[in-house]
């Protein structure tokens, strides 16, 4: 028995010892709290809240939001829901870091509103929000006493129906395309199926299957729809990472006629159509996205008036210019409005 | 039976020598050592009446299905689609909702909906003698595909204006999502220590023959635990669908994962018998105090997954060395 009890408190001390390590990593950031519209660049604190760091998406949102702090020297805190479906926990991420002293927020929310009440204590305090991506609920967000200073984002709907288009025109009428969503009930992904069979209309369409925004279901799922339907000239997927799990199965199955189409535009996939591997991607430039965020929200800091409205830039790319879209990623292959950069006081 | 033997006339030298005693405490010692860390290290931002509020706002719903978790761990039972149900709960008070129902009757749909997941668990690992590992892994694909199916995958939006006065509202700085799972706590440890229910349920985790020889009615305990956790997952589905202003059709697996280390770290084993119920209520709330508290310091989001899951590891070698 005392044997037993030693390592328990063996394993108390390596608790306690992880636990400082685990928290001297991370550092103490400089706390400079307080309001004031006329700070200087350099203590504008903007907090960040994204969807889950799983996937390349969100990272590259990320790096477009550290771009732009980087650009104009102010502090950034970014952090993300604990997995792409934990609602709960994203809303408790943004609860911590809404008493901290941030001037502004940068929002992705994972269902429209499951941050609402957050936002809600966000407003109150003051504190601008910008909303990108992923729009919150406003009849929700006004409920909860909350407000979005500004909105950044692609339309997912607009951006599924631009890739229907060039799906059509390179099909033909008539064609049947695989639909591959996302995770059952998400709303990024029920928009981009829908838009993509607005945009595709004439075809007919087989699905939509879920395979979860994950490589290997998607994999699975597109093996299954060549095996039950032959007739399949295309796929379209509500992500790239699916897209290159059905790219997979198109190549095992000899069937390289098969045009495959993604959404996101993450960098591998760019090379994946590059080498004829995957035919389209609707790319929507996530770094872009990031870092009009992080310039809306130091135009707000400022106290300047910010536009309430910015689409972001979405692309189809396809191999007539994959080239140039590789030459400038993580920005877009076209010029795009950035009405922020112009407002920001240097 | 012999760990529930009242510990009044027990001297502490002798409990100080005792295991269980140790695997009762760790939480608490745990506890305090977290949270003296944070505000060492954080002292102007952790302990604010504001992040206070945070931390218990994000461990009500948890803490909330922990409390369900303990009953079935109890009788050496898991329950592994208490996610699953609450998403069941939830898409049930949104079907109600959409359709104009009141708001009463919602909630009463959430918790019905868990009652009857929680049963038909019970009567399959009670009566057809199922595996509970294999009954509620299939409850929890089950649940989770009818609360697809009954919503069509889609997002139900709540908004109420008395929903979104419990969400928001605070007593001092104790959320009343918390007041709620502290109601629940004190209900919970009075029917485990108070009433002739609890004393069965202990006695069916710790050996069955023995309880059955006693004349306990093991099948009706174990459908019982199964039912309660359920009925909690359905009462933590209405907290939900406060917290976040719809129902969700999708399922959260955190909340198994953290309900069942909560109930590890809260000393009751893992193969039944001991434990109460506060253990596992400060365990809850020392998890999302965990996460809360690397935020607020800045550690980078990948180190917290580590330092969870370092955490549960710990649990659960303390519990294997308790048994």
């Amino acid at each position: 028995m005392r044997y037993l009890r030693s390592r328990r408190v063996g394993a108390l001390a390596v608790l306690a010892s992880g636990a400082l390590v685990l928290a001297a990593c991370g550092g103490s950031s400089d706390d400079n709290g307080g309001g004031g519209d006329s700070k200087p660049l350099s203590e504008i604190k903007v907090a960040g809240v994204v969807k889950g760091l799983d996937n390349p998406f969100f990272i590259t949102i990320k790096d477009g939001m550290e771009a732009a702090a980087a650009e104009y020297g102010i502090q950034l805190t970014v952090e993300a829901a604990p997995g792409l479906n934990d609602e709960t926990g994203q809303a408790n991420k943004l609860d911590t870091l809404a008493g901290q002293g941030f001037d502004c927020f940068v929002v992705i929310p994972i269902s429209s509103n499951n941050l609402t009440q957050g936002l809600g204590k966000i407003s109150q305090q003051g504190i601008p929000i910008v909303n990108i991506d992923s729009p919150v609920d406003p009849a929700g967000l006004e409920a909860a006493g909350g407000k979005i200073t500004a909105f950044v984002g692609t339309d997912n709907t607009a951006a599924g129906a631009k890739g229907g288009a060039v799906m059509k025109e390179t099909l033909g009428d008539g064609a049947t395309v695989g639909l591959v969503a996302g995770l059952a009930g998400n709303v990024t992904s029920n928009e981009r199926i829908d838009g993509f069979q607005e945009g595709a209309a004439g075809l007919t369409f087989d699905g939509p299957v879920n395979a979860d925004w994950d490589t290997t279901k998607a994999l699975d799922a597109a093996n299954a729809m060549l095996a039950s339907n032959p007739d399949i000239s295309g796929f379209f997927a509500a992500n790239d990472q699916m897209a290159q799990g059905i790219a997979q199965a198109v190549e095992q199955a000899g069937r390289s006629d098969i045009k495959v189409m993604g959404v996101d535009g993450i960098e591998a996939i760019l090379a994946d159509i590059a080498a004829g591997k995957v035919f389209a991607s609707v790319s929507q430039y996530p770094y872009v996205m990031g870092l009009l965020g992080v310039q809306a929200c130091i135009v707000a800091a400022q106290g300047g008036s910010v536009p309430t409205f910015v689409e972001s830039p979405a692309v189809v790319i396809t191999p007539d210019n994959v080239d140039k879209a590789i030459a400038d990623f993580p920005e877009p292959p076209e010029a795009y409005d950035n009405p922020f950069a112009a407002l920001i006081k240097q | 039976m012999n760990t529930v033997t009242p510990d009044v006339a027990i001297p502490w030298r002798v409990k100080l020598k005792d295991p269980y005693f140790w695997a009762n405490w760790t939480v608490v010692a745990a506890f305090i050592g977290f949270f003296t860390v944070f505000v060492i290290l954080e002292p102007d931002k952790f302990l604010t009446a504001f992040n206070v509020n945070s931390i218990l706002t994000a461990a009500a719903v948890p803490a909330i299905l922990t409390l369900g978790q303990a009953f079935v761990i109890m009788t050496a039972g898991i329950d592994l689609s208490n996610a699953a149900v609450l998403t069941l709960g939830a898409v049930s008070f949104g079907v109600g909702f959409a359709n104009g129902l009141p708001l009463i009757v919602c909630m009463l749909m959430a918790v019905v909906a868990g009652l009857i997941a929680g049963l038909v668990n019970g009567i399959l690992v009670a009566v057809f003698k199922i595996t509970d590992f294999i009954v509620t892994l299939g409850m929890l694909s089950l649940a989770g595909g009818v609360a697809l199916v009954i919503s069509d995958a889609r997002p139900v939006q709540v908004i109420d204006p008395f929903l979104a006065r419990l969400a928001i509202n605070s007593i001092w700085v104790v959320p009343i999502l918390m007041i709620i799972a502290l109601v629940l706590l004190v209900i919970a440890q009075f029917v485990l220590t108070q009433t002739r229910f609890g004393t069965y349920v202990l006695a069916t985790g710790g050996d069955k023959e023995v309880a059955r020889a006693m004349g306990i009615n093991v099948r009706r305990i174990k459908i019982s635990v199964y039912a309660i956790s359920g009925t909690l997952a359905g009462v933590a589905a209405i907290l939900t669908v406060a917290r976040i202003g719809s129902a969700e059709p999708a399922v959260n697996t955190t909340f198994l994962l953290n309900s069942v280390a909560a109930v590890v770290l809260g000393g009751v084993s893992l193969f039944g018998g001991r434990g109460n119920m506060i253990g596992p209520f400060v365990g809850a709330i020392l998890l999302m105090m965990i996460v809360n508290g690397l935020t607020v310091a800045g550690v980078p989001q990948y180190y917290q997954y580590i330092a969870v899951g370092i955490i549960i590891f710990l649990s659960a070698a303390l519990v294997r060395n308790a048994k």
